[in-house]
């Protein structure tokens, strides 16, 4: 595929810094900050994009493992079938990454639900259970996006390669 | 959501109306995010707005407060800040009997704002606090945007800088700025001298703030609402739920802790949130009092103890707090400026309420903001977006800390 996808963002980035850039006045500052961000946006993309069905399917991954440990606190069958949804959608290779992403939004968001349908007891195990099991996908989210700058202490973060093996 | 129905981006009433009886607010807050929701309903997007058309704005707005006796000049846009549309200018006017001349700066909400929050609250606690800390003066409001497309208010410009004028920019809202080894000190100290003023006159403050609602000492009434203004906005916003958002909700509500203090709390209080003048280290104005309220002095401490605006001294053997001082330090210097104690536990809570609001702001809002093209700044607050899970992993360590 001649340009591809990196060929792409590659041109773009070198156009708005080279051409683009030097062509806004330096007391244009909301222009200035607009346009470093255009390009520290896609700069992050660019490192993100060969990665990105990996990264949906691991986070697909992380929410099935809660569903799975919060159906086997509750004997609930509240998380069942959307959990099969994003299992069949994961098993799909024809299924786009946006459809896999609804079918997670769609579990995370009947996990919320089932959550907050749980008396005392359960609430209070479930919540340890919610976050020992939001450590994997809050790292993978956190290394996804450590090109942000927003890590104070970005060395203790696995890089994102390690965690989409992991 | 390619496609796929997000009740979220053109809501209806009865979506808005479940929402409003699970998560109870303070009055001026619940109007301020009700409006929101129905101007999103409208199906209203972001237009860039002309200067010219801003300047008229302004006019009729100064025009219905002083009469037609001035003038506006040197118009410009002003850069910083990831939510309100600002216009710098000079203005001259007939003040009484006297003739004036200031520098200016409107300050106007897009069709919606990262932090949606009510300029009549912003415009009655910085005339609040006139005298009391540095403050811009703030001289006109158009509450419901009357005389401008939105919500709006006119204060005048205060001298002074964010961040150090050699620090090179590497980061939107002065999130983890380094103020450096010789103007540390000195910006520290009143750094912690104001907050600690600002949070002894909370109750003398009050009945200066109509659009505030009251806050008693002994009840936890008005800790739940706050919780509640963030869940409120969470489920307005959000893409999808995150259980540990769920899970942090049901602590805070369970473990609100009674007010023992009346404080006034900035809300967003935090290194590059105030002014300063470089040559002499002396902070000129607090900015950015959209978010205050009646409550608890340890939510501003929690909030300018958080992870990202915290980073290594020079000499990389500790932590400085907020850019300024190491852990125990800076809680002492609190302590001592305030005459107030720090309790570690209410500070667990509010570090844990800070981290869940951030992230409702962040991931919540942000996306809504963005998505929708709403503002003047959705690259802004997209890039925003991405500070939400090292928050969420602040939430997630500090919530297994106090299980």
């Amino acid at each position: 595929m001649v340009p591809d996808s990196d060929l792409q963002l590659q041109v773009v980035i070198k156009a708005l810094r080279e051409a683009v850039g030097p062509a806004i006045r330096a007391d244009e500052k909301v222009a200035q900050e607009q346009l470093h961000l255009s390009l520290a946006t896609l700069g992050v993309l660019r490192s993100q994009l060969p990665m990105t069905r990996r990264f949906i399917r691991a986070l697909s991954s992380d929410a099935l493992d809660l569903a799975g440990k919060l159906g086997a606190l509750t004997s609930s069958q509240a998380l069942s079938a959307p959990r099969e949804a994003l299992e069949a959608a994961l098993a799909d290779p024809s299924r786009e990454n946006h459809e896999i992403e609804a079918a997670r939004s769609a579990l995370m968001d009947s996990t919320c639900a089932l959550i907050e349908t749980l008396g005392p007891d359960l609430a209070d195990q479930a919540r340890r259970v919610v976050i020992d099991a939001s450590a994997m996908p809050i790292e993978r989210q956190r290394a996804w996006f450590i090109g942000s700058g927003f890590e104070s202490a970005p060395d203790k973060v696995r890089p994102i390669e390690t965690l989409l093996e992991a | 959501m390619h496609g796929t129905l997000d009740i979220r981006q053109r809501p209806e009433d009865h979506f808005l109306d479940a929402i409003r009886d699970r998560f109870p607010v303070e009055a001026e807050i619940d109007r301020t995010l009700s409006r929101k929701m129905r101007l999103r309903a409208s199906g209203d997007v972001y237009a860039a707005h002309s200067l010219d058309s801003l300047i008229e704005g302004t006019a009729s707005l100064i025009r219905a407060n002083v009469g037609d006796d001035f003038t506006i000049s040197n118009a410009r846009w002003l850069t910083g800040g990831a939510s309100k549309i600002q216009v710098a200018f000079e203005l001259e006017w007939q003040d009484g009997s006297a003739r004036r001349q200031a520098p200016m700066v409107l300050r106007m909400e897009p069709n919606e704002s990262v932090v949606e929050t009510s300029r009549k609250r912003e415009f009655e606690l910085l005339q609040a606090l006139d005298g009391v800390v540095p403050v811009p003066p703030c001289f006109w409001v158009d509450p419901d945007g009357e005389h401008l497309p939105h919500p709006a208010l006119i204060y005048g410009f205060a001298q002074g800088v964010t961040k150090p004028s050699d620090l090179p920019s590497q980061q939107v809202t002065g999130i983890g700025l380094n103020y450096g080894p010789k103007l540390r000190a000195p910006i520290t100290a009143q750094f912690i001298e104001h907050m600690a003023r600002f949070h002894r006159m909370g109750a003398e403050l009050a009945p200066r703030l109509p659009s505030f609602d009251g806050v008693e000492v002994g009840s936890n009434a008005s800790v739940i609402r706050l919780v509640n203004w963030w869940r409120r906005v969470w489920e307005e916003d959000r893409a999808h739920d995150e259980p540990l958002m769920t899970v942090a909700y049901d602590w805070l509500i369970a473990n609100a802790p009674p007010i023992d203090h009346v404080s006034l709390v900035h809300g967003d209080c935090r290194a590059g949130n105030f002014l300063f003048t470089e040559h002499d280290a002396r902070i000129t104005a607090w900015l950015d009092w959209e978010l205050a309220l009646l409550g608890d002095r340890h939510q501003d401490l929690a909030w300018s103890m958080m992870d990202p605006y915290s980073h290594s001294n020079e000499e990389g053997t500790a932590q400085l707090i907020n850019g300024m001082l190491p852990y125990d330090d800076y809680i002492a210097a609190y302590e001592k400026a305030s005459g107030l104690t720090v309790d570690p536990a209410r500070l667990a809570y509010y570090r844990v309420l800070c981290s869940y609001l951030s992230v409702s702001i962040c991931l919540g809002t942000g996306y809504r903001v963005a998505k929708g093209a709403k503002t003047h700044q959705d690259i802004v607050v997209s890039w925003l977006a991405m500070i939400s899970y090292p928050i969420m992993e602040q939430l997630r360590g500090t919530l297994k800390e106090v299980l």
